[in-house]
């Protein structure tokens, strides 16, 4: 089982609802999540994994807590 | 030529002498206008034995093409003299509406030299231009500056000014624009530079259009580009450039406890959204802007009651906030408040505070040698007290008005935790979150700034197809960081010269638009590897004005603390950056030599022999 956060100023930023967005799975990478869940672009978020900002193809292992930051620019 | 009006003002504050120059049309074409024209210029009336604060330090506010037309972002102008606080090549970008006003004077820019003998002020009504004394202005801070050019010359006057800190000839003290708005050039020191001159204020009243060559081609542009910018860019608009600051944290990227350590959970406490949440009021945009990022904020009651104007951006709550420990949104921002109407740059004294802070807890400051401040970390009441001995250039303010370096050079063992490059501090970005941005920081003419290869825009979610990079590149991606600079900084040199904000790119704006408004606005054809080169020529001739000042590879350095301390966050782990192998590669794309020297050939190509 893996576990799916979404910050609220993204969920706000982009209008997303965590209660109705798809889960990841394990063995699937980031990029490929975000392309099946609908949740945004890649352009708009930061994926963090465990608490660490990951690469997109880094691939979910059971366990994992998965949360969306907005890759909002700063400065 | 379309788009500029060929003439650039001229005023000797030594004798009162104001003219118009009217360069030949190749300095327009060779250096587009805003930063390129400047070190141009900068390069042309100065040298070596040139004093930043004497008179024969000239300072150059420039505008673009774009400044005064409906590009978006374009409400922009740059600020070129050689810095009082680095020694080196100095400029310095502000947004808000002073930009627009000066273009719409009928001028491309204004040169100022000399030095005057009372406080004075710049008064330019279109044709009309007149040196009048400062009057009841000398001693007041930048929104009362303002507001009285205002009240005195009508509502469409705009003002480049500065505040006390820069009458006292603060190093790091700066020139603020938009009153209340704090539209600062913040970086350089150039509040001393005007200091020096007892020049208070440019103040320019505007109503003129420069002619567009193919308007309609423009307002095409507009309609395609601004839908797109505007989505691309709601992040920004929404919460500002402090709407990074929980994101910057998880990242590894946000200065903590003056650049010594990884992770700080209580940025969460200072993030645009707490903004949004709490004290802001509305959004602010600079002429011609669809983004809108600048915050308006109002903190009506508590200890720090009394802010109503500019909200603080990333760059300060990561300074005031990480740097410092201080969790505190509101007294950060009523500290960067006392920062915007002083005239001070939020970023160095964040800086200096944190560096003051590490010096109390080390023992190299003592409570009384910090005038009585218990300078903890994370106490806000040292935060403020210390902005506070800053901004009015008192007590140990005028340490740390020195700025960190000049702090390096007065107390003993304190370098090998002051944070800057060539005299300037960092922002708040780390090169140990990005590898890119540590060889961007070492190569920047002007010192540590993010700003000047913004290669790290790269690295998270901006392209630029025209030079291979279809996608964002990977963090810590080995090699390549020399090519990504070096196409980074062209564009953004570029940029900086046609007046555009840099937020753009994180809108979809790339060099092909770029072209495309240029002809656009001037009728010039041009093309991505024309305008590139031109981006490119501009880069060199700054790193040719510092080669003449003696700076050499030696100077392409990190600070110690950077190089040898791992943040040890789970957003960048162990890493440090490994600076050589970088600048051996970017040497090589730049063609210059193995000691950073543009060669012969380059300099050539570039038409800057
Ligand atoms: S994006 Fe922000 S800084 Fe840039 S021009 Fe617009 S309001 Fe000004």
């Amino acid at each position: 089982m893996i576990k799916l956060k979404i910050r609220p100023e993204y969920a706000v930023l982009y209008g997303v609802d965590e209660s109705s967005v798809l889960m990841p799975s394990a063995g699937e990478t980031i990029r490929d999540y975000v392309v099946r869940s609908g949740i945004g672009k890649e352009e708009n978020i930061l994926p963090v994994v465990n608490n660490r900002a990951k690469p997109w193809d880094y691939s979910f292992s059971e366990g994992d807590v998965l949360e969306i930051y907005p890759m909002a620019a700063s400065g | 030529m379309k788009g500029y009006w060929g003439r650039i003002l001229s005023i000797d504050l030594s004798d009162s002498a104001i003219t118009a120059i009217t360069p030949d049309e190749r300095l327009y074409r060779d250096y587009i206008g805003g930063s390129g024209i400047g070190a141009r210029l900068l390069y042309d009336m100065t040298g070596p034995e040139t004093d930043p604060l004497g008179p024969d330090n000239p300072i150059i506010w420039m505008t673009g093409p774009f400044t005064g037309t409906k590009v978006p972002t374009s409400g922009r102008h740059q600020i070129t003299s050689r810095s009082p606080l680095t020694g080196i090549f100095g400029e310095s970008d502000a947004g808000g509406r002073f930009g627009t006003a000066l273009k719409r004077s009928g001028w491309d820019g204004v040169i100022v030299k000399g030095m005057s003998d009372k406080p004075v002020i710049i008064v330019i009504r279109d044709d009309k231009v007149t040196i009048e004394p400062a009057g009841g202005v000398w001693g007041k801070d930048t929104f009362y500056t303002d507001k009285h050019m205002k009240e005195r010359f009508g509502p469409s006057c705009e003002t480049s000014c500065i505040g006390v800190a820069g009458e006292k000839l603060v190093p790091i003290s700066c020139i603020g624009h938009d009153g209340e708005n704090a539209r600062m050039a913040g970086r350089c020191g150039f509040g001393a530079v005007m200091g020096s001159k007892k020049l208070k204020a440019v103040a320019v009243i505007g109503n003129r259009e420069t002619e567009i060559a193919d308007p309609e081609r423009l307002m095409a542009q507009q309609k395609k580009m601004v839908p797109i910018i505007v989505e691309k860019t709601k992040g920004m608009h929404l919460l500002g450039t402090a709407g990074g600051t929980a994101a910057a944290e998880k990242m590894g990227d946000i200065p903590v406890q003056n650049w010594r350590r990884g992770n700080w959970p209580d940025a969460e406490k200072i993030t645009g959204q707490v903004m949004a949440d709490t004290i802001l009021t509305k959004n602010y945009y600079c002429a011609s802007c669809p983004i809108g990022c600048g915050r308006d904020v109002e903190i009506k009651n508590g200890k720090w009651a009394g802010v109503k104007g500019a909200g603080p951006e990333y760059e300060t709550l990561g300074l005031m906030g990480g740097s410092c420990l201080v969790n505190d949104l509101e007294a950060i921002t009523y500290a960067a408040d006392l920062c915007n109407r002083h005239g001070v740059d939020t970023i160095e004294a964040g800086s200096a505070v944190a560096m003051a802070m590490e010096c109390f807890e080390k023992g190299f400051l003592s409570r009384d040698e910090l005038d009585g401040i218990n300078a903890e970390w994370g106490s806000a009441e040292a935060l403020v007290a210390l902005t506070e001995k800053i901004c009015s250039a008192e007590g140990v303010g005028k340490l740390l008005g020195l700025g960190v370096a000049g702090m390096a050079r007065k107390i003993p063992g304190a370098e090998s935790f002051a944070v800057h490059v060539k005299g300037l501090t960092f922002p708040a970005h780390d090169p140990r979150c990005f590898n890119t941005l540590a060889l961007g920081y070492a190569t920047s003419n002007r010192g540590a700034c993010h700003l000047s290869s913004s290669a790290y825009f790269f690295e998270k979610t901006a392209v630029m197809p025209e030079f291979g990079y279809e996608k964002p590149r990977q963090r810590y991606t080995e090699g390549g960081e020399g090519l990504l600079n070096f196409h980074a900084q062209n564009l953004m040199g570029l940029m900086d010269s046609l007046k555009m904000c840099k937020f753009t790119i994180y809108g979809g704006v790339n060099v092909t638009e770029i072209c495309e408004w240029y002809e656009a606005v001037t009728g010039i054809k041009t093309s991505v590897k024309e305008m590139a080169e031109t981006g490119e020529r501009i880069f060199n001739l700054k790193r040719l004005y510092n080669i003449r000042l003696g700076l050499r590879r030696k100077d392409d350095r990190l600070p110690e603390r950077i190089l040898s301390t791992p943040r040890r966050d789970e957003g960048t782990g162990d890493y440090t950056p490994d600076l050589e192998p970088m600048l051996d590669e970017y040497y090589r794309v730049r063609g210059w030599d193995d000691d950073g020297v543009p060669k012969p050939e380059t300099i050539e190509r570039l038409g800057l022999s």
